[in-house]
């Protein structure tokens, strides 16, 4: 019996090293370049980093993309916990079907996502369309080119996680907790936020989190929705390379980029222990 | 404090009827057990009182309204669910408080009201603690708590007592008992444990396939039970088949498979219609047999195929002429029959009674 835990221990040694072949090395290498004023010559320098860092362009990059993350976050979690919950709590034959679809919707590649969603929210597109037809609006609104586009991609893109994310998580919250809270007097908007909230959060911050930092490191959504004109971190940073082939400045950014991604995940851990200590 | 009535209530899902035509009446005060085998339909419609579960059809009414349209947090109950349900991040004063917090009664109130139920419950001084500290037992009494904060006018429980061990089983159906004395609230339990049913009820209602079998005291489902289901589910019984070959004055003759003729008692409770040479059975307690030595007297002659001794009973399993074999109870202190030992069973007239053939 020892011997055969042994040896499958062993074989776990393959995709450890692969794993770490595949991401620590490169992040090395493109934090080493940030190192240097060029690509190839010697001499350590944070000059990268002090341009990078005083400059109002690629300050403002880091702001657009942090807030553009945060508010496509928020908007996901406003739309899926609902969702989640209602398929959690539902007892019909069709949920199952609903979970499937919603995984299916997600395998789908990003690219024919967003171009699917290029062509209905143009100003001749479904959404203007409808909003027209039924006198909501009488100029088509401008949603796409700019933040809102891109927003909207990016909430497209994490909805299926976060919901199917929040349902197993509202899954491990007994059912008999609910109705023992209404029976006790509680309406159901109290039970909800006496209850359901609260054990819910764990799950709810875990997923905001993996939304957020989705939504942190997001290319397509940028590039096809923007239009050229929403110059989050990871457009510019693509510029850099293929554009200016300035690789320096580009490692810097995406050091930059992981750095405060890093950073805020912490804050978000620290905070949520602190919370849950001194509840 | 409110009596309870449920109208021909029926749930109903599909063609499949979980509950049928149930009518019951609960009096203020009263201690009624549902007791019945799993699927019987007992917490289907102990949650159907409670709101829990929509009635497909039928009245409930606690206290003279009819609450069927009600919704569950109007209807000033309090109820212990199966796993406690306490809510795990709230602490246990919380947890007892939840009623009262949701009621705006104010903070000195409910402190008060909650020490007063931890006193009631025998835990003083655990208003701080979280449910995952204490043990099932303990668990159990705060749902109790919690249950009554609000002095509820029905107290309704779910096989409150399934998951703790014997010894604190019976030392919680004292405390229950003892409680729902003290406070004469109106209590329902649900349970499958007819021991459980007997020490805590002032009526039974016995449940099976949906229908309402037998209500009454402990003593009246066991000494005439009104079929055969009722006789087996509450306490131990033989029944011995044969064919019905006389019924006159509520007294009847049955002709078992060996040839004899016994007399049986009708129960004017049982419904089934009773024919001439139809199948039918005569069912005794165990304790009501008496064994003796082979030979001649005696209704029924047999042999001894094991004895267990349980200290302050004994029980004979002995093959009956036919191949049945029948359970005798014996006090400890009689003459010990051996295992091959050629007996005769007895019983009083009086003890055995009539039932129809079929399955109930």
């Amino acid at each position: 019996m020892e011997a055969h835990s042994l040896s499958w221990r062993r074989f776990l040694w393959a995709p450890l090293l692969v794993t770490i072949l595949l991401l620590v090395p490169p992040q090395a290498v493109f934090f080493w370049m940030s190192l240097h004023r060029q690509t190839g010559t010697d001499g350590l320098t944070l000059d990268n980093y002090a341009r990078v860092l005083t400059d109002g362009f690629y300050l403002g990059s880091l702001w657009t993309t942090v807030w553009l993350s945060l508010v496509a976050t928020l908007l996901a979690l406003l739309a899926g916990f609902p969702t989640a919950y209602i398929l959690a709590r539902t007892r019909s034959a069709w949920i199952s079907a609903l979970i499937v679809l919603l995984l299916v919707s997600s395998f789908v590649t990003i690219v024919i996502k967003v171009l699917g969603l290029s062509l209905v929210l143009g100003r001749q597109g479904v959404v203007n369309e409808l909003l027209l037809a039924l006198a909501l609006i009488d100029q088509p609104l401008i949603l796409l080119n700019n933040n809102i586009g891109v927003v909207i991609g990016l909430v497209q893109y994490t909805l299926p996680f976060l919901v199917m994310l929040l349902f197993s998580v509202i899954q491990t919250i007994p059912g008999s907790l609910e109705e023992a809270a209404e029976l006790h007097g509680a309406t159901r908007l109290s039970m909800f936020r006496r209850v359901v909230l609260p054990l819910a959060m764990p799950g709810l911050i875990a997923g905001s989190l993996i939304v957020f930092n989705l939504n942190m490191g997001a290319f397509t959504s940028a590039v096809l929705l923007g239009g050229g004109r929403v110059l989050t971190l990871p457009v510019v940073i693509q510029r850099k390379i293929l554009l200016d082939v300035d690789y320096p400045i580009a490692a810097t950014l995406a050091t930059l980029l992981v750095g405060v991604v890093f950073l805020i995940n912490v804050a978000s851990a620290l905070l949520v222990r602190r919370r849950a200590a001194g509840a | 404090m409110a009596e309870v009535r449920l109208e021909r209530i029926t749930k109903q899902y599909g063609q499949h009827k979980v509950v049928d035509e149930v009518n019951l009446d609960v009096a203020d005060g009263e201690f009624l057990v549902l007791l019945g085998p799993s699927g019987c339909g007992k917490t289907t419609t102990l949650r159907m009182i409670a709101g829990l579960a929509t009635p497909t059809s039928g009245r409930v009414r606690i206290g003279g309204t009819d609450v069927t349209a009600t919704p569950v947090r109007r209807r000033n109950i309090g109820m212990i669910f199966q796993d406690y349900a306490l809510f795990p991040h709230m602490t246990v004063g919380e947890n007892i408080a939840f009623g009262l917090t949701e009621r705006r009664q104010s903070r000195k109130q409910v402190e008060a009201r909650v020490r007063e139920l931890l006193e009631l419950i025998r835990l003083p001084g655990y208003e701080a603690r979280y449910p995952e500290q204490l043990s099932g037992g303990q668990q159990q009494r705060v749902a109790l708590a919690r249950a009554l904060a609000y002095s509820p006018a029905l107290l309704l429980m779910d096989e409150p007592l399934g998951a703790l061990d014997l010894k604190l089983r019976e030392a919680m159906q004292i405390e229950l008992h003892r409680l729902q004395r003290e406070l004469r609230v109106t209590t329902i339990l649900v349970t499958h444990d007819q021991e459980e049913a007997m020490s805590l009820a002032d009526r039974i209602a016995i449940m099976a396939e949906g229908h309402v079998q037998q209500v009454g005291a402990p003593e009246e489902l066991y000494r005439s039970p009104a079929n055969a289901f009722v006789a087996q589910f509450i306490g131990k019984v033989n029944l011995l088949p044969g064919t019905l070959t006389a019924l006159s004055n509520g007294v009847a003759s049955v002709r078992l498979q060996d040839g004899s003729v016994v007399n049986a008692a009708v129960n004017t409770l049982v419904r089934e219609p009773l024919a001439i040479d139809a199948p039918a059975r005569v069912s005794v307690r165990p304790e009501r047999l008496r064994l003796a030595r082979g030979g001649a007297g005696g209704r029924i002659a047999g042999t001894v195929q094991r004895r267990r001794f349980l200290g302050n009973i004994v029980h004979y399993f002995v093959r009956a002429p036919w191949g049945q074999v029948l359970l005798v109870e014996h006090g400890a202190g009689g003459e010990p029959f051996a295992p091959g030992a050629d007996v005769t069973l007895d019983w009083k007239a009086e003890d055995a009674q009539l039932f129809g053939g079929s399955d109930f």
